[in-house]
């Protein structure tokens, strides 16, 4: 997604920006590994399409 | 109904208009009240609810306190005191324009559209803040349908929320009667007071599970309020409050009588006016003019008054209004004196309970009993406490040694889907993916600029984990989402506008599957929707919710007792609530067996026509002993009806 107009300014310093940037993005993705990767997901998101099977 | 286009699903729009209306009226007046000051209109919308809230609270409290509690003075008590709140916002901004001079267009006029167009603006302008306002709003609506067309049907609502909803609508009082279940006696009960007002009244429960679906909503407003005095735009405001609007537990929660969401949403009001505006500076006589330590207060007195747990809340308010004075360097002697009077404040608005619990058992606080050094000074109930405290859950952590352990680990919602008792998982996945490293990343950040709020709340935030019994389970520490909020907020000024996108993005995607993960779960499975859209509101009811449960004796009671004025009594019953009937038909008493007395006498004394009472205890044991008593019901269940003659 390309940032526009009426985007917010950004920041002052933009080489710590650019660091806390990738860091956020990294623990982000290192949570979001742990969360989807759980032994317990499968059945957590089969259930969804079963829910929406079943309206048919 | 007959009149209904068939696309309409079959639910009481009458009935539903009723409730409301009543509750736009005491509303309304509070917008107007607070349209006049300072506020920005998100927290005018926010400031007007808290208000609006404690108006109904307080008038049922009022008239529950000498036992009035009737439909009529109700509303007559309502519509005086909405007549006085418009009366005056009208005279103090007819005082204010006259202070102001005639040149300049009053507040009326401006109502400050120029800030709600330019917020219309800039939102429009995000499409994940569209997506997510558009989320927010179609949840809304489904659980307004669900609340319409189903009953109370939780666990805890048919154990006691529900059972104190339904005494104090037919004992007109708020002074409890003496209760086989403990919690209806000594219970903080402001939340149940809301299910009061909707269901009071029609005198039947068809919206008693709507009265907490504005939480849902309005906790987000709460921290949208908090993202945007911590110096974030609005679209990045909209993404902070979007950790509320989709946490699972909180959706669940919201169209029940469980509490947990109240106190989560009450405390994140508290934040809401209780934390600093990074915009500018701020002063304590301007915070106080624009009404702030008092909406502060109100949010802390609904704590006060809504669970056990919100003393601990109020106690970690306190102490984060003590370190906002020491961060604006107030002096000692004021800021004490200031916080003495704010806790006076709280405890007016929501100390009824302990005022209450005084007088019944001896302890302000009770059921915790007071000891020091072992000694009991002020007797507690242990049972109860161990029931609170959460015994049988404790079980689901024992393998996971410590609380930061158990926190942490439960963050990543380790139970299998998602259900409004959980104690394994209800944050969702926003919560570990988006909050937990904003958390992480805004503690370093803000550490480097000096900056101590965030750590001062997770300070805070730490001693309301310890001191909340079981407060690993999510339900209960809910109050972490408007600090999580927070630190996502004070990230927006360092992150780049690609990043802000990135994150506000993967927070749309998530939110998305947060609902999607909550829609699906086990109490409203499709055929159960089918089901209770075609049914007629009079047998909305639990017999048909879940005949598994309510098995042959409740349907017996259902049959038997249409006919008015009957009055039962129990006694070994957990899941009371369905011998009310539906409209809150039946008269349910609770006559605890005496040994000096035959408890056929106290029933017939008590006026009772039926008793239904466990199969194992000593009451069904006296009374099949007593040759007066007639068995009218002997189901296959654990239960019992007796027929108690009148003379």
């Amino acid at each position: 997604m390309k940032p526009s107009s009426s985007d917010p300014p950004d920041p002052s310093d933009p080489h710590q920006a650019r660091l806390m940037s990738a860091v956020m993005l990294a623990l982000m993705g290192l949570c979001a590994a742990v969360y989807f990767l759980l032994p317990n997901r499968g059945a957590f998101f089969t259930h969804i399409w079963a829910w929406v099977l079943s309206w048919r | 109904m007959g009149m209904m286009p068939s696309f309409m699903p079959r639910i009481d729009y009458t009935g539903l208009l009723w409730v409301v209306a009543l509750s736009a009226l005491t509303y309304l007046p509070w917008l107007l009240f607070w349209l006049r000051t300072e506020l920005r209109w998100s927290e005018v919308l926010l400031a007007a609810y808290l208000c609006n809230v404690v108006q109904i609270i307080g008038l049922q409290v009022a008239l529950g306190l000498i036992g009035q509690l009737y439909a009529m003075p109700l509303a007559v008590a309502t519509f005086v005191c909405s007549g006085i709140v418009l009366w005056q916002a009208v005279r103090l901004q007819r005082r204010r324009a006259s202070r102001i001079g005639t040149g300049e267009p009053t507040r009326w006029r401006q109502l400050r559209w120029r800030q709600l167009i330019d917020a219309g603006r800039e939102i429009g302008h995000s499409r994940v803040s569209v997506l997510l306002l558009g989320l927010l709003g179609a949840n809304l609506l489904w659980l307004l349908f669900l609340a319409c067309i189903f009953p109370p049907y939780a666990y805890d609502e048919f154990y006691y929320h529900m059972p104190i909803v339904a005494t104090i609508i037919q004992e007109h009082t708020i002074v409890p009667p003496d209760s086989a279940i403990p919690y209806i006696q000594a219970y903080p009960r402001f939340s149940e007071l809301l299910s009061v007002w909707n269901s009071i009244f029609l005198h039947r429960d068809t919206f008693a599970d709507l009265a907490q679906v504005p939480m849902l909503a309005m906790g987000g407003l709460a921290l949208y309020i908090i993202a945007r005095n911590a110096g974030a735009m609005r679209r990045w405001a909209i993404a902070c409050a979007a950790l509320w609007w989709f946490c699972p537990i909180v959706i669940l929660q919201a169209n029940t009588t469980y509490n947990d969401i109240m106190l989560g949403g009450w405390w994140a009001c508290a934040l809401a006016f209780a934390l600093p505006n990074s915009s500018r500076e701020s002063h304590a006589a301007q915070d106080r003019r624009q009404g702030r330590p008092v909406l502060v207060a109100l949010a802390g007195g609904l704590m006060l008054g809504s669970k056990i747990s919100g003393q601990v809340h109020v106690v970690a308010l306190a102490l984060l209004l003590l370190y906002l004075a020491w961060q604006q360097r107030s002096a000692w002697r004021i800021t004490f004196k200031q916080i003495a009077g704010w806790m006076g404040m709280v405890a007016i608005t929501g100390g009824v309970w302990h005022v209450l619990n005084a007088i019944q058992w001896g302890n302000p606080f009770y059921p915790i009993p007071i000891r020091v050094f072992g000694v009991a000074l002020l007797p507690g109930d242990d049972y109860l406490m161990n029931s609170i405290i959460g015994g049988a859950a404790e079980q689901h952590v024992a393998h996971i040694p410590t609380l930061p352990l158990r926190v942490l680990s439960l963050w990543f919602d380790l139970g299998n889907g998602y259900e409004i008792g959980a104690p394994l998982n209800g944050f969702g996945p926003l919560w570990p993916i988006v909050a937990l490293p904003a958390l992480v990343l805004a503690t370093v950040w803000a550490w480097q600029r000096r900056d101590f709020l965030v750590h001062g709340l997770l300070l805070i935030a730490a001693m309301l984990l310890i001191l909340t019994p079981a407060s690993w389970t999510p339900r209960y520490s809910l109050a972490l989402v408007a600090i999580g909020a927070l630190a996502l907020a004070k990230l927006s000024a360092v992150f780049t506008a690609r990043t802000q996108h990135w994150v506000a993005g993967a927070m749309g995607g998530l939110s998305i599957l947060s609902l999607l993960l909550t829609t699906d779960h086990l109490y409203f499975d499709v055929p159960r929707i089918r089901k209770f859209t075609a049914l007629p509101d009079a047998q909305r009811i639990a017999t048909q919710w879940d005949p598994g449960s309510f098995g042959a004796t409740y349907q017996w009671i259902e049959a038997n007792t249409h006919q008015g004025h009957i009055t039962l009594a129990y006694d070994g019953v957990t899941l009371v609530y369905p011998l009310w009937g539906y409209g809150f038909r039946n008269r349910v008493i609770y006559v605890r067996p005496n040994d000096t007395r035959p408890y056929f006498d106290d029933l017939q004394t008590a006026g009772v026509n039926y008793a239904v009472v466990n199969k194992t205890w000593p009451s069904a044991k006296a009374l099949q002993q007593d040759a007066r008593a007639h068995v009218a019901f002997d189901g296959p269940d654990d239960l019992i009806v007796f027929t108690i003659q009148q003379p």
